[in-house]
């Protein structure tokens, strides 16, 4: 018999073992008669020559080698029925862990999907990013035209490499107009992501070349809701932007990073020869099989310095830097995560202890039981393995109820995500799978030895003697233990302490951004983007002629007050650019001034509430036909203008370098406009200027109306107005400007609601911990009060002494807290915007509410103690 | 019966068995008997102590065993060797002669240099 059948039949091994003895001592027994002795003497020499046969049975069931396994069901069978007859301790200790283990499986869900789950892409530990880099503001973004032409032409670490400019594009002719992400990439690009299309074919190199035939990749979603997953779509053409493009292929089906916006792709023609300095390219690479990053790097290094020096202009002071695709999209959000997962490991260690100090308590009720057990020859091993095999139990209980609260905790996360917020597709993906299971399991079963193991070590280090003497009364094992735990629970409010600075750090965070005055009002605003096709819009008077039709209607509309155009409105992007001042000496290169570019309409900053400082706002009177003027914000005249009236000063877009061969027009300074916080509500305001619409239209702006009331009912109207100049104009983004503020906070908010969850269930399970404590030690010393009063000692002479002791455990905590605060909180330095993290107010704040809520958890079982009756007391003795 | 007698030396009990079940297929109560017989009484054997030695060696695949009737009628437990515990024995066997010869030649030297 196998090993396997040997454990699983043990009925049957039983019965065989009794009857093989059987048959040797009836034969030793009838061969003993043979031999002349009587029955029963027969029956007593055949015994004493074989042995004790219990013993002997155990020694054969030891050697079938499955013993183990038995004596562990046997521990599992016996731990079921221990935690079974004190249902309340279970209930607690499971509810504990599962907080503890729960919060853990859903951090550890967010970290799977962001860094640990493979990117889609065949080797993608081979793929890099290449970003540009300046020097001066430690800024790293898009790359230009002329970096990835000379990159490419001039490495040799690279297997391929290509880039990507994202955009967007309106489809037409196809059912409802609608707005695509719509992607141009370079050769090279899908080569370097080792991506084929799924059907039909990639570009060809032909097709990159500037004025060949108009071609497109569709995404496999874009195919799949708009084309009914039709194959004939290949060879097909279809209306872009008012362009007929064929289509050539269908991509697979990914939607990750760096291609999750994309839902057309064209082939991006490039000016080889007089490249765009300007930087809007993403660059992906395939490093060969042998580069490393780090020899990657330095090799891009070798051609940024070369271009420094070949085109000081458009390049000096800029770098670029060479970066692990995984790396380049999770850099974001790793101090998240560290902070993250440093709170729920802090929950969980908390949840230890306070099982740990449960599991210690009911040992000291358990005293007898494991002083018999130890006296009837159990050996330490076996007790201190069954107490442990009875805390995994506990831990792993905790692991499927913090499973199912994880589920939970995801759920309404996700739930709580805006729905215009650009985040990357992995935060929706977040869920619990194999590996987020499998960590829990792993992580329970830890925990579970983690807990158990100081009480199992604790309680089975017994005198059996005394222990059966004493008859499970207080003893002097129970005052050990009791300094074991007191000590369990000054590191619980330390812990606690650590991550309520934390939260409040946190808090007072995200109340300030709340209050950062955004520089715009944004009550009653609605707005919705508009963007106008290129061909048959390509005439500048065309475009000026839609929109101001549009925003004549718009005015018109009843409940409406302001109505205004912008390219780009605040926190939904910017682009910068630099510009040169009139009078003023040529700058160097690295010094030429710089100022976010906004192209705004008249009544745009009355309907986003933005205030003038100073001289006049854009009028309908200004157009292509007047003079060109722009308005600037304060941060501008600070930075370029300090101590001057800017109104009425020129300044010209663009460098010294952009104004050969045909320098650009001045424009003259006609207003200041307030800061207003574009790229964040936690980002010190730039130095910005606005060109006015009407000299300077582009197709895709934003409006924005400012409403009577409720803006969000006026959509349906405004929309009626913009379809009425022309049906065929797609609209998206429609959106309240308080929404979008809010929005703008969501990252800040969920990790400082996150951070306060934690820290309160950190701060309740403390305060349980301390109720239990001074609760044991008022029971423990009962005897010594009672002697104390019957000798004259008055009850709150009792309340101060038990008080004090809890004070010295609360003293102790904080202490071990405050210096590991100060020692951690350092790493939320990067998402605290303003604060120090060793803010004092928030420190002070955290430590008196946790010295409060102890003293408060000290005080109710203290007060038990003065109501001991001295006779009882003293009769118990 | 007044003849001096032994305890088996520490792990020799599964050498013996081994070897005894090269007779054929036996079982536990002949075993014990043959042991006896064989040393002539010297082998002090606690005859219980046989079996838990004889399921360690079929839990290792050196015996195999089966139930049959054995030669009062009754069924009983018969152990017989397997081609792996033949091997063992041999092992066995000749670590065992080199252990002894190897103690014997150390008595005897000692007695030689009168230790």
């Amino acid at each position: 018999m196998n090993w396997w059948n040997r454990l699983i039949r043990k009925n049957q091994m039983e019965t065989d073992l009794q009857k093989e003895l059987r048959y040797h001592l009836d034969r030793q027994i009838s061969e003993n008669i043979r031999a002349g002795m009587n029955a029963d003497e027969a029956r007593r020499q055949a015994i004493l020559r074989f042995g004790g046969l219990e013993q002997l049975k155990e020694d054969c069931r030891d050697a079938r080698g499955t013993r183990w396994v038995e004596s562990f069901l046997q521990d599992i069978r016996f731990g079921l029925r221990m935690l079974r007859k004190s249902p309340g301790f279970t209930a607690v200790a499971i509810l504990t862990l599962a907080l503890g283990i729960g919060a853990n499986t859903a951090i550890f869900s967010i970290a799977d999907a962001a860094l640990l789950r493979p990117l889609p892409y065949k080797n993608a530990d081979r793929l890099v990013m290449l970003w540009s880099t300046r020097m001066k503001d430690h800024w790293r973004g898009q790359a230009s035209p002329l970096d990835f032409i000379h990159w490419r032409q001039e490495e040799s670490g690279f297997a391929s490499m290509g880039a990507v400019r994202p955009g967007v594009c309106n489809l037409t002719g196809r059912g409802e107009p609608v707005a695509l992400g719509c992607w141009q990439a370079s050769a090279g690009f899908f080569e370097a992501l080792g991506v084929q299309p799924a059907l039909g074919r990639p570009f060809v190199p032909e097709e990159h070349r500037r004025g060949s035939g108009q071609v497109a990749l569709l995404s496999h979603a874009l195919w799949r809701d708009r084309f009914g997953s039709d194959p004939g779509i290949v060879g097909q053409t279809v209306r872009l932007n008012d362009k007929s493009f064929m289509v050539v292929g269908i991509m697979p089906d990914i939607r990750q990073y760096p291609t999750e916006d994309a839902e057309v792709w064209t082939p991006m023609q490039l000016d080889e020869r007089q490249p765009d300095d300007r930087h809007f390219l993403f660059v992906v690479g395939r490093l060969k099989n042998y580069t490393t990053v780090s020899a990657a790097q330095a090799e891009i290094s070798t051609i940024a310095g070369r271009l420094e020096k070949e085109f000081p202009n458009s390049h000096a002071g800029y770098g670029a830097e060479v970066i692990p695709l995984r790396e380049s999209f999770v850099g974001p959000i790793r101090p998240v995560l560290v902070v993250l997962f440093g709170a729920v490991a802090f929950v969980l260690l908390i949840a230890c202890t306070n099982v740990a100090c449960l599991l210690l308590a009911r040992a000291s009720a358990r005293t007898s039981e494991l002083g018999v057990r130890l006296a009837l020859g159990a050996t330490r091993r076996r007790l201190v393995f069954q107490m442990l095999v009875e805390s995994c139990m506990l831990a792993l209980g905790g692991g499927i109820l913090g499973v199912v609260f994880a589920h939970w905790g995801i759920a309404v996360l996700l739930e709580s995500v805006p729905g215009q917020l650009p985040l990357p597709s992995y935060v929706r993906d977040v869920g619990i799978d194999n590996l987020a299971l499998g960590f829990t399991v792993v992580l329970s079963v830890l925990t579970g030895i983690l807990f158990g193991i100081f009480p199992a070590l604790r309680s089975s280090s017994l005198d059996p003697n005394t222990v059966l003497k004493e008859g499970g009364r207080t003893s002097a094992a129970s005052f050990k233990q009791h300094r074991l735990r007191s000590t369990l629970v000054s590191a619980e409010l330390a812990l606690t302490l650590v991550l309520l600075v934390a939260a409040g750090l946190l808090m007072k965070n995200a109340v300030r951004l709340q209050h950062t005055d955004p520089g715009l009002n944004p009550e009653n605003v609605v707005v919705m983007d508009v963007s106008l096709p290129a061909a048959e819009y390509n005439a500048p008077e065309r475009k000026v002629a839609f929109y101001r039709e549009v925003l004549q209607r718009v005015r018109a509309l009843p409940g409406a007050r302001h109505a205004g155009l912008v390219n780009d409105l605040p926190l939904r992007g910017w682009t910068t650019a630099n510009f040169t001042i009139e009078g003023q000496p040529a700058p160097a290169p690295e010094e030429v001034p710089e100022a976010l570019e906004r192209v705004i309409s008249s009544d745009y900053l009355r309907a986003l509430g933005i205030p003038l400082q100073k001289g006049r706002e854009f009028e309908e009177s200004d157009g292509p036909a007047t003079m060109p003027v722009v308005m600037v914000n304060e941060a501008l005249v600070q930075r370029y203008f300090p101590g001057e009236d800017p109104i009425g000063k020129r300044i010209q877009p663009g460098g010294p370098a952009d104004q050969v061969p045909t320098p650009n027009p001045w424009y003259t300074i006609i207003g200041v406009a307030g800061n207003v916080r574009h790229m964040g509500l936690d980002a010190v305001p730039k130095p910005e200027v606005y060109y006015l619409y009407g000299q300077d239209p582009w197709l895709g702006m934003t409006l924005a109306v400012r409403t009577e009331s409720n803006p969000l009912a006026m959509t349906a109207a405004i929309k009626q107005q913009i379809w009425a100049v022309d049906p065929n104009q797609p609209i998206s983004g429609v959106a309240s400007m308080t929404q979008i503020l809010a929005d703008s906070l969501w990252p800040a908010r969920v990790l400082t609601y996150l951070q306060g969850v934690f820290a309160l269930g950190a701060l309740l399970m403390a305060a349980v911990g301390i109720y239990g404590i001074v609760s044991q030690s008022v029971f423990l010393r009962q005897h010594e009060f009672g002697v104390r009063m019957a000798l004259g000692a008055q009850p709150g002479d009792i309340l101060r002494q038990v008080l004090k002791q809890s004070l010295k455990l609360t003293l102790v905590g904080l202490g071990l807290g405050l210096a590991g605060a100060l020692a951690l909180t350092r790493v939320l330095s990067v998402l605290l915007h303003d604060i120090s993290p060793t803010d004092p107010s928030v420190i002070a704040g955290a430590v008196a509410f946790l010295a409060a809520v102890a003293l408060v958890a000290g005080y109710l079982p203290a007060r038990r103690a003065t109501k001991v009756d001295p006779m009882v007391a003293l009769r118990y003795e | 019966m007044d003849s001096p007698k032994s305890d088996i030396p520490q792990g020799t009990l599964d050498l013996l068995i081994l070897k005894v079940a090269t007779l054929g297929p036996i079982h536990g109560y002949a075993i014990a008997q043959r042991l006896q017989q064989i040393s002539k009484d010297v082998l002090q054997v606690q005859q219980g102590s046989l079996y838990p030695a004889l399921h360690r060696l079929e839990n290792r695949g050196y015996l195999s065993s089966v139930w049959k009737e054995s030669e009062t009628g009754r069924e009983a437990k018969f152990y017989r060797l397997t081609a792996q515990g033949r091997k063992q024995l041999e092992n066995e066997t000749a670590s065992w002669a080199r252990l002894s010869t190897a103690v014997g030649s150390v008595l005897r030297l000692s007695e030689e240099e009168g230790l």
